[in-house]
């Protein structure tokens, strides 16, 4: 597939990797030459210099030929522009940024049909999106929903005192004979990620991700011993686009929110739209202004500035209390690592949540993907098409390579079931697997005729 | 001008005018005031009272002078916010004395100063009277009580800037300046429509009000009278048991109605007549308004009885509590006899006012909820000292500027209620008099409590105290910037080094 990709900041970049991990021909179109020479070094990519909103910076990109272009720069004019001109020359698929609150509602509707564009997404709103999921699950360090809701993947971190810590994934099995609820699809401990097998042994501290239905969500994080707790109190460092939505809908979920924000224009115009959020100016690297606002005796400390050192900083300074549940918006993944270590319970990226929404996108096929900060393993759906090696087949029969776990599988009118080896499969099931990117053609062989 | 000499006799009178903002309106309003005078004597022309030449001949003279001064003057090409407002005082400080010309010429009052008190009590629509025997007075005169009340109501720079062709880009800052209530809200692009549009609705409100009172059962004239005063919350009325001389529950319930419509805000009535109707009923104000009349009712009719107190009907209560809340004053009852805690929500009530945009007097339930919501910052900031956090007024927001000004006013009205009361009280009266007397000043009211209530008038107030009183109304009509502002012209104006160049200008 040819991906035409403009913007190289964050989101593109990651698109940039993720796609071309899958074996697709990326060319990036990005303005700034030094931003294009970095990027030229980093992946393996064609850069294209120049404007996206001129026809000739496009072909140049070999809009002729493009599958997909996807403009995900910070500038919505731009991005709309290059929606608008791809489509023009006849790219099939076209991705397009809105940031702009109001053009992605009903005001904008007019706007958006003219663009054409298949897919908008807004990192700022999808990265807001994923706090709340993690807030109302709190205990948990990643939720994402899948089919529709009735599945959810579930990121936390074992416990001392939880009940799995030393045993094997095959003796956890075999105490949930015969209906298993949950399956262990990835494992992070020191710092790698692996798709973990039946002999694994868990151990606290590790990391991981399990798979499972909607209603025992709270039962599996009680079994890794996770904290959960409702929140009541709650402080937003940073009214960026992320801060101010976060802070409006814990306020619609009945929270006390304490938000704080450096600029003083900025935080007049907080006030004036959030009534009911407390607003207080002033920097979030200032302990005497965290002290003030009692960070440590907060449910929630969601840090949300557009400065990492400093989400961090917050985060580990209000951590320092066990009660408060952390979570950290990071914009470089090189981070990551540090983070659990200051015990900060969470973290999210712009970058991955709106990746995800275009992956999804480009699947075609799959309903729902997500992808985890710092590994290359990542969950998607499919659905098995009539007629494909999997219709009918048995999951032992399939031989999958092992970077590939089929998680569970949801037909029509049931709820979610996880997959054994001896699940046999059908043509319309829709099936979430861990997989790592390479191994997804294989996968999308046997799913479809 | 030089040029003017072969120019045509239309320049030349357009070069004689001298550019004073001050002397334009007061020219205009001198013309329409001297009008309404010339409207009475026509009344009393009709009634065959003894005032008939009187009045006529001083409206005559009045429109002329009047008129003369409007020819002779021009708005000036540039105006200050002072010329503004020196122009509204100055302007309310001429009618007033005008207005009270025809009382003095008519020979019913012995002192000018009581029919100066007259005068001013009826412009600010106060309603305060120091007329001994008002049905003893020509029925001429008392229309001219009424008429100056409606007059003085939505203000007659207003008037002037609705009718007259000449304000131009001053006329909003004036009307702000004069206009009741802190909404300087502009209906459509142009001042002029806008002070039309108001006045239009003020208007079409009395002939409404005046048609009902004629229908429940008054004279032609007492339903012109009345409306008059009610729809301006003047609160005077031609007999001396105001609206109880009629002995009637159809004209009481429907002076409530019509008082409460009154102290409604007349920009959101103009909205609601284009079916614009919603900023009416979410207005947080106008809700406000409605649960303190109710609320209020309430209290009086469950206590007015409690201790020494006479007990009150429901009806009583919602008149008195509606007269006092939109600052009219009419009376029915004795509420004077009521208990102590009935009175004292009087007194609370007398300086508050109705809402922002209405033609009533007091501080206004805008202001009290600005100042409330500032107060409930300032608390908020001991708990987050760096919050932030804008004054609110139901949906609207106010900003840090005006939230302070507003601030600044409640501040102001409450030194003048106190140091009012503080001088009126040291010429002789009783404390609660002086209160009273003092709070229905500046909330231009009218009755008060103590000697002041139901049956009392300001005659039992010393002359001193009246002049208080007097200055208090002025104040409390143009909402007390104005009149400070003109006044510290006098101290700007004082000899200092850029003081000859302003001589040579002129």
């Amino acid at each position: 597939m040819h991906v035409i990709i403009v913007g190289a900041g964050e989101v593109g970049r990651f698109l940039a990797q993720r796609l071309g991990l899958e074996g697709n021909d990326i060319v990036i179109v990005e303005q700034n030459v030094a931003v294009a020479a970095s990027i030229g070094e980093e992946l393996d990519v064609q850069v294209v210099v120049g404007s996206a909103t001129v026809p000739s910076t496009l072909a140049a990109a070999g809009v002729d030929r493009a599958d997909l272009l996807a403009g995900v720069t910070q500038n919505d004019e731009v991005n709309f522009i290059a929606s608008l001109l791809a489509k023009d020359r006849g790219v099939p698929q076209t991705v397009a940024r809105i940031q702009t609150e109001e053009l992605r509602g009903p005001a904008g509707k007019t706007l958006r049909d003219a663009m054409k564009a298949d897919l908008i997404i807004d990192p700022d709103a999808d990265t807001a999106d994923e706090i709340m999921e993690l807030a109302r699950a709190s205990g948990a360090d990643e939720v994402y929903r899948m089919s529709d809701g009735d599945l959810v993947l579930v990121g936390a971190v074992i416990s001392k005192s939880s009940a799995l810590a030393g045993s094997t994934l095959a003796e956890v099995g075999q105490s949930y004979e015969p209906n298993w609820r949950f399956l262990f699809g990835a494992l992070t401990r020191d710092g790698e990620t692996v798709i973990p097998r039946g002999d694994q042994r868990l151990e606290a501290g590790d990391h991981v991700r399990v798979l499972t239905t909607r209603s025992a969500l709270n039962e599996i994080l009680e079994l890794l011993g996770a904290k959960h707790r409702r929140a009541k109190r709650v402080m937003v460092l940073g009214g960026g686009a992320v801060g101010s939505r976060v802070a409006e809908r814990f306020c619609e979920d009945g929270c006390e929110v304490v938000l704080v924000e450096q600029d003083i224009d900025r935080a007049k115009h907080l006030s004036e739209k959030l009534p009911y959020v407390t607003v207080v100016n002033g920097d979030i690297e200032d302990v005497d202004l965290l002290n003030e606002e009692s960070i440590t005796r907060m449910d929630h400390v969601i840090a949300a500035t557009g400065d990492d050192a400093a989400n961090v900083l917050a985060c580990a300074f209000a951590a320092t209390e066990k009660r408060t549940f952390t979570v950290a918006v990071l914009h470089r993944l090189a981070l990551l690592p540090l983070v659990r270590q200051f015990g900060i319970d969470a973290s999210v990226s712009p970058r991955t949540a709106s990746a995800n929404a275009v992956l999804r996108h480009v699947r075609g096929g799959t309903a729902s993907v997500a992808t985890f900060l710092e590994s290359d393993i990542e969950v998607d759906e499919f659905e098995i098409e009539a007629d494909s090696v999997a219709d009918g087949a048995r999951v032992a029969d399939l031989h999958l390579p092992h970077s590939i776990v089929l998680g569970a599988v949801t037909r029509e009118g049931q709820a979610g079931e996880i997959v054994r080896g001896n699940t046999t499969l059908h043509a319309g099931d829709n099936v979430v697997v861990f997989a790592r990117p390479e191994s997804i053609p294989a996968l999308l062989k046997a799913f479809t005729a | 001008m030089r040029t003017s000499v072969v120019g045509r006799g239309e320049r030349l009178v357009w070069a004689n005018r001298r550019p004073t903002l001050a002397g334009h309106i007061v020219g205009g309003t001198i013309m329409v005031v001297g009008l309404g005078v010339f409207a009475s004597g026509t009344v009393d022309l009709v009634d065959g009272g003894a005032n008939t030449v009187v009045l006529l001949i001083v409206g005559l003279v009045m429109s002329l002078v009047g008129a003369v001064t409007w020819r002779l003057t021009m708005t000036p090409r540039q105006i200050r916010v002072l010329d503004v407002f020196k122009a509204v005082t100055v302007t309310w400080i001429v009618i007033a004395v005008a207005g009270a010309v025809p009382y003095v010429l008519t020979g019913h009052f012995v002192h000018w100063d009581d029919a100066l008190f007259e005068s001013v009590s009826g412009f600010t629509t106060t309603g305060a009277t120091v007329t001994p025997d008002i049905e003893a007075m020509s029925r001429g005169l008392l229309f001219w009580r009424s008429l100056s009340q409606w007059m003085g109501g939505m203000g007659v720079i207003v008037l002037v800037v609705a009718v007259l062709p000449t304000v131009g880009s001053g006329g909003m800052s004036l009307m702000q300046a004069e206009a009741p209530g802190p909404t300087g809200e502009r209906l459509t692009p142009r001042v002029r429509q806008t002070a039309r549009r108001l006045w239009g609705v003020y208007i079409g409100l009395t002939i409404i009000i005046g048609a009902a009172y004629a229908a429940a059962g008054m004279s032609l004239y007492d339903a012109v009278s009345h409306s008059f005063t009610t729809v301006s919350t003047g609160g005077f009325s031609p007999y001396q048991a105001s609206i109880g001389h009629f002995e009637s529950a159809a004209i009481e319930w429907l002076a409530i109605v019509s008082m409460f419509l009154a102290g409604g805000s007349f920009t959101l009535y103009y909205r609601a007549l284009r079916k614009d109707v919603k900023p009416l009923f979410v207005s947080t104000e106008f809700r406000i308004y409605v649960l303190i009349v109710l609320g209020t009712t309430l209290w009086c009719f469950v206590t007015s009885g409690a201790g020494d107190g006479t007990s009150a009907g429901f009806r009583d209560s919602l008149f008195t509590m509606t007269s006092t809340i939109t600052t009219t004053g009419y009376v029915t009852s004795d509420y004077g006899a009521w208990s102590q805690a009935a009175q004292a929500l009087i007194l609370v009530l007398l300086p508050i006012g109705a809402m922002a945009g209405s033609t009533a007097g007091g501080v206004k339930i805008l202001r009290v909820m600005a100042v409330s919501s500032f107060a409930h910052r300032e608390a908020l900031k001991h708990l987050h000292p760096r919050l932030v956090r804008p004054v609110r007024v139901g949906r609207g927001i106010l900003s840090d500027d005006v939230a302070g000004k507003v601030v600044g006013f409640l501040l102001l009205a409450l030194v003048i209620f106190g140091g009012g009361a503080f001088l009126i009280a040291a010429t002789g009266p009783d404390m609660i008099t002086s209160f009273s007397a003092s709070a229905t000043s500046i909330g231009n009211v009218g009755p008060g409590l103590g000697e002041l209530d139901h049956t009392g008038d300001f005659l039992v107030i010393p002359r001193e105290g009246r002049a208080i009183a007097m200055l208090q109304m002025l104040l409390g009509r143009l909402e007390i910037y104005p009149v400070i502002l003109a006044l510290s012209i006098v101290t700007l104006r004082l000899p200092r080094p850029g003081k000859r160049r302003e001589t040579l200008h002129h």
